[in-house]
């Protein structure tokens, strides 16, 4: 029997179901209540699910921000950028450029901050698209929280900003650093504000050539001659 | 998709402040997983049960995407970058950096087996891990799971690395994942040293496609000797 109930010591719900029930995965719970219109119990199957993914994905980001952070305090924060390009450079050579417009790199952005559960919206300006994260699902999130460390001094890998989570290094890395390496403009640029409290901003430039300078020198790179 | 004019200038270093053209809230735009679509849908009710059974599938593949192919990818990559470049005793250090105090926590709340195992078990529901059993017997309860999901990634040679040497956090074994570690660390060696037992056993198979097992002893005194000596450590209680 399949028992999703309140648990004193856990402080919220879990199936506490039979030992032959236990495997048998909640979205297939889920679809039979929906098919056999139970709708509170789909609601309920809904939100537990929900929040069960919401707490292995911050776990997991929980530790490669921990992972980093250890990287630091261990070896000099000078490695954190060397780990985030060993572990994505693949990545990304296999990927960028995405052959994706400004605007769809935009919502394709958008779909990565849903699967985050972080929350954000798109504005469209001028000269580009502008993702607001507020939070950004993963790092954002992990900053609010205060989980892993922060770069003690300003390097072109943290925008020259001291208080950058080692873990939101993964951004410039990946979608500044590595992009211009390989296509001669980042993919994305990735603003975050002194203010942990204050969203994330990520801008999609609807040209390349529209890009200002200043996001190539805080990286201590050269934006390509037209 | 709705559009809805915003106050110009609130971004900071747009090209312009009066130049924003049009917002479109999250929602809106196509994404998945789509948990508030499927919440009307599901209320909505016969009308649109096909709708929300698309939308629980998207949902599900969604965050099936983000969990293995982000999160659960990173978290084999780092330890693997930690051996590659510092040398591998550095992983099962940094396993106990990061979870002794949480571990201790964990204790704190002193935790029933069948908690244990309604915990163990929604864990691994979330990480998509197939054919779960959950079995009693006499002294444990043993619980097997495929080695697909998680594990499945993290024994990808590609991402995670394996021990070279035989370490406490490898059960003595060479071959071992360095993010399977987390589990020798979490689960066996900081709570045997805590409080003289570990709380759950970890059996992994050594073949990337087998199945991996945990057991649960009814009582510390159950458990055989050999679960403490292949983490480098003694059986205290008899």
């Amino acid at each position: 029997m399949i028992r999703l109930k309140e648990s004193e010591n856990l402080g919220r719900k879990i199936r506490q179901d039979d030992l032959e029930d236990l495997g048998a995965p909640t979205w297939t719970l889920l679809r039979e209540a929906i098919v056999r219109q139970r709708t509170g119990e789909a609601l309920e199957l809904m939100e537990y699910e929900r929040q069960g993914l919401k707490r292995v994905h911050d776990y997991r980001a929980g530790v490669m921000a921990l992972g980093v952070t250890y990287i630091a305090d261990m070896f000099g924060e000078e490695e954190v950028p060397k780990c985030w390009r060993a572990v994505s450079e693949s990545a990304m050579k296999a990927t960028v450029p995405t052959g994706l417009d400004p605007l769809e790199e935009t919502e394709a952005c958008q779909v990565r901050q849903r699967q985050h559960q972080g929350l954000g919206m798109i504005i469209e300006e001028e000269d580009r698209y502008v993702l607001v994260c507020d939070p950004c699902g993963s790092g954002g999130k992990l900053r609010r929280e205060g989980i892993g460390g922060v770069t003690k001094k300003a390097y072109p890998w943290s925008w020259y900003q001291t208080g950058i989570p080692y873990y939101c290094v993964h951004c410039s890395v990946m979608w500044e650093i590595l992009c211009i390496e390989q296509q001669g403009y980042p993919l994305r640029i990735n603003v975050l504000t002194d203010d942990i409290n204050e969203p994330c901003y990520n801008y999609f430039y609807k040209k390349p050539e529209l890009i200002p300078d200043k996001f190539y020198t805080r990286l201590r790179m050269e934006k390509p001659k037209e | 998709m709705a559009i809805k004019q915003r106050n110009a200038g609130a971004v900071e270093g747009g090209a312009g402040n009066t130049n924003v053209v049009k917002e479109t809230m999250l929602a809106d735009v196509v994404y998945m997983p789509k948990w508030d679509a499927m919440l009307e849908a599901v209320i909505a009710g016969h009308k649109r049960i096909d709708e929300a059974l698309d939308l629980a599938g998207e949902a599900r593949l969604g965050h099936h995407n983000i969990i293995q192919g982000v999160t659960v990818q990173g978290t084999a990559q780092i330890p693997t970058y930690i051996a590659d470049q510092y040398g591998e005793e550095y992983v099962g250090k940094f396993w106990r950096w990061m979870l002794l105090e949480p571990i201790k926590e964990f204790l704190d709340k002193k935790y029933s087996i069948e908690e244990m195992l309604w915990l163990d078990a929604e864990d691994l529901r979330l990480y998509d891990v197939s054919n779960i059993v959950v079995k009693e017997e006499t002294e444990r309860f043993v619980l097997t799971y495929d080695t697909n999901g998680i594990p499945q990634r993290q024994r990808n040679p590609q991402i995670c690395g394996v021990t070279k040497q035989a370490w406490p956090w490898s059960w003595g074994k060479t071959g071992m994942p360095y993010s399977c570690a987390e589990l020798a660390v979490k689960w066996e060696i900081l709570p045997t040293e805590l409080q003289g037992y570990p709380i759950r056993i970890n059996l992994i198979s050594e073949a990337p496609d087998g199945s991996d097992t945990y057991l649960y002893y009814k009582k510390p005194e159950l458990i055989p000797e050999e679960y403490f000596t292949r983490i480098g450590m003694r059986k205290t209680i008899f």
